[in-house]
């Protein structure tokens, strides 16, 4: 009899590496959900006995759909699955009752040994390849590159999270990154800052490789620079010079290991240009107003970055010409089509 | 050519290449001994490779920000990441002159530092490479720019005749001195004069000589005043001082003083030396007033109360 599994992750890009993952020669009736009310809906409806579950979606995200399998004891065995790979958040969902933490991109043979160490799956040479007993959806097999992007996106920036919550000692909270194309007047309004009292610092870099080029743009309030200097442990000696550092050095860390991630994902090297210091204590308005792109459609992933404890947010941009769009948009389809899926 | 002969020709094109490049290249390793110096680093330290070559680079230059660098350092190695930093954290890491000694503006060179991981054959990251890149000129440009918009935001506060502040930067500091009595019941008062027979004065000796009397009295204000007082000139021939933390008794003290003087000083002009004086009012922040234009408002009228009362002379709000 075949095992009920369900994948849950709201992407489908995700969903369908997920499946692709999966030994070939275990025999599964696979559910695709996208969402954490979906998911627990599947597990009452008895179509798993085994979720891989991915932690942040939109909505009910993994930690919720994991109390609730814990408040209502439902039967299922819990292997989380990904790109938030803190220390934090693999201890938080142990607590909760997961029975394994699998981070994305996932390597099949860590997979498979997961599987084997929890008696769920025994390889044998049974002929029946995955793909025959249960046919993924089409939303699976056909990957738009917009959800590609954000998928990969959503894994480097768990992997600059990671850096940065050991480098702080602290959890970081990542919600979904968001992609879009966007006109400059348009970005202005997501950049979701509403309080018109506050003020805000930057951070610019340029990015360029293999036929892609944008900038990272790492925007922070100034409301919070002194926990902030004080968490990268910046003495005190040097006030006036004090906000820069942090903003230099969360900088150099953020957009270094987003990069980094983003650009293995899909087997490229950025080179970085130096930063540049959009000017500290600066309406957030003013940030775009000299720009020479304000007629151009830009595409941007919006990252945000919570510090619970502390309360503290910044927000990382990434923003791509429209020149870039056409070889990034080419990559990730033939990514997302490619069986191998994307490599570590 | 075979291609090994190839591969070590290009090696040593890129030797040459990396000694001549004008940026600064330094491999220190976990003690922070100086492994590489190229030939930047030779020119603008005076310092040879030979001479530094595994010698700590704190030993080599004593004033260099040990602290900030050790810290950066270490970052790199722990997280395997580059770091950067501007000239804006620290102008000159480095202390070396500047590439243009004799038409550079600024004495020191200013750098923008790359802080890169190195690993060992092995893999581990045992080495940082510094990349110093000298950003004098762009620097240089910046803070002439800031200055410029500095002086340009002064410029447009100031009076160009006098020096003092024009009229709408004056009236937005007596707002909010106002703002801070309604607030923190702070005493003030306000002092406002203008120049009598001012007319006749352009009219008979000529507008150029009307401009210098305006500016000797300025002046006189700016003497008598003490450094707290702010004053403004608030129309042609009239003036205005905010005098914070003085009651209405202070004022008058202050505008009697300045009165005296006017009335008694002769100033040069074109037209040879004239005498002036000054009629003045004087008026006490008070609960009744709503905002800060009543409170001009009294100091107004008991200008023109001195003025009705025969000139070159001073009065008080609420004793007219």
């Amino acid at each position: 009899m075949p095992t009920g599994v369900i994948i849950c992750d709201d992407s489908s890009m995700a969903r369908k590496q997920m499946a692709r993952s999966l030994p070939r020669d275990w025999d599964t009736a696979l559910t695709f959900v996208e969402n954490g009310d979906a998911c627990l809906e599947a597990i009452r409806d008895g179509k798993g006995a085994v979720v891989f579950l991915d932690l942040n979606m939109p909505g009910s995200d993994g930690y919720a759909v994991l109390e609730r399998i814990h408040q209502e004891e439902l039967p299922a065995l819990v292997i989380v699955v990904s790109g938030d790979i803190q220390p934090g958040a693999y201890e938080r969902v142990r607590r909760l009752g997961a029975l394994n933490f699998i981070r994305k991109p996932i390597d099949p043979d860590i997979l498979a040994d997961t599987l084997k160490d929890y008696g769920l799956y025994s390889p044998t040479l049974a002929p029946e390849p995955v793909t025959a007993s249960a046919p993924a959806p089409s939303s699976a097999t056909d990957v738009p590159w917009q959800d590609a992007l954000q998928e990969i996106a959503n894994i480097a920036m768990g992997q600059a999270g990671d850096l940065l919550a050991r480098l702080l000692d602290v959890f970081i909270r990542l919600p979904v990154p968001r992609v879009n194309m966007l006109a400059v007047s348009e970005l202005k309004m997501a950049l979701n800052i509403t309080e018109s009292t506050s003020s805000w610092s930057g951070v610019c870099q340029g990015f360029i490789g293999a036929g892609i080029a944008g900038e990272a743009l790492l925007l922070f309030n100034n409301a919070h620079m002194d926990t902030m200097a004080h968490l990268l442990g910046i003495p005190d000696e040097n006030n006036a010079n004090r906000d820069l550092e942090s903003l230099m050095d969360l900088s150099s860390i953020m957009v270094g290991a987003f990069l980094r991630g983003f650009g293995q994902q899909m087997d490229m090297q950025f080179g970085l240009s130096h930063p540049v210091v959009l000017g500290t204590h600066l309406d957030i308005s003013e940030l775009l107003e000299s720009s020479q792109y304000s007629w151009q459609q830009i595409l941007t992933i919006e990252l945000t970055y919570a510090i619970e404890s502390h309360n503290i947010e910044c927000d990382l941009l990434l923003l791509f010409s429209e020149d870039s769009v056409t070889p990034l948009r080419q990559t990730l389809t033939w990514l997302s089509n490619s069986s191998a899926g994307v490599t570590a | 050519m075979t291609e090994s002969q190839n591969e070590l020709h290009e090696f040593h094109w890129l030797m040459d290449m990396l000694q001549t490049i004008e940026v600064g290249l330094v491999v220190l390793d976990r003690q922070f001994n100086v492994r590489l110096w190229n030939g930047f680093m030779e020119s603008h330290s005076g310092f040879s490779a030979t001479q530094v070559q595994n010698r700590p680079l704190f030993e080599i230059f004593p004033d260099i920000p040990e602290g900030w660098i050790r810290r950066k350092v270490e970052t790199v190695l722990t997280l395997n990441m580059r770091t950067f930093t501007t000239w804006e954290q620290r102008p000159h890491p480095f202390p070396f002159r500047n590439a243009r000694p004799i038409t550079g503006t600024e004495a020191y060179m200013y750098q923008n530092i790359t802080f890169s991981p190195l690993s060992s054959a092995s893999g581990e990251v045992d080495h940082v490479c510094l990349l110093v890149y000298d950003v004098t000129d762009s620097a240089t440009a910046r803070l002439r720019m800031e200055r410029t918009n500095a002086r340009l935001e002064q410029q447009s506060q100031t009076d160009g005749l006098t020096g003092l502040l024009n009229r709408s930067a004056w009236e937005s500091l007596l707002a909010s001195e106002f703002e801070r009595f309604r607030r923190y019941r702070s005493v003030g008062t306000l002092l406002m004069f203008d120049i009598d027979h001012f007319k006749p004065i352009n009219d008979t000796w000529g507008h150029q000589a009307g401009d210098d009397v305006i500016r000797a009295i300025a002046a006189m204000v700016m003497e008598r005043l003490r450094q707290t007082d702010i004053a403004g000139r608030y129309g042609g021939e009239e003036f205005a001082v905010i005098l914070p933390e003085t009651d209405l008794a202070g004022g008058e003290i202050l505008g009697e003083r300045l009165r005296q003087s006017i009335s008694s000083m002769q100033v040069t002009t074109e037209a040879g030396l004239l005498e002036c004086s000054v009629s003045l009012g004087v008026a006490q922040v008070t609960d009744a007033m709503s905002d800060h234009q009543q409170w001009l408002s009294h100091a107004d009228k008991a200008l023109y109360a001195a003025k009705a009362n025969g000139r070159n002379q001073i009065a008080l709000a609420g004793n007219q």
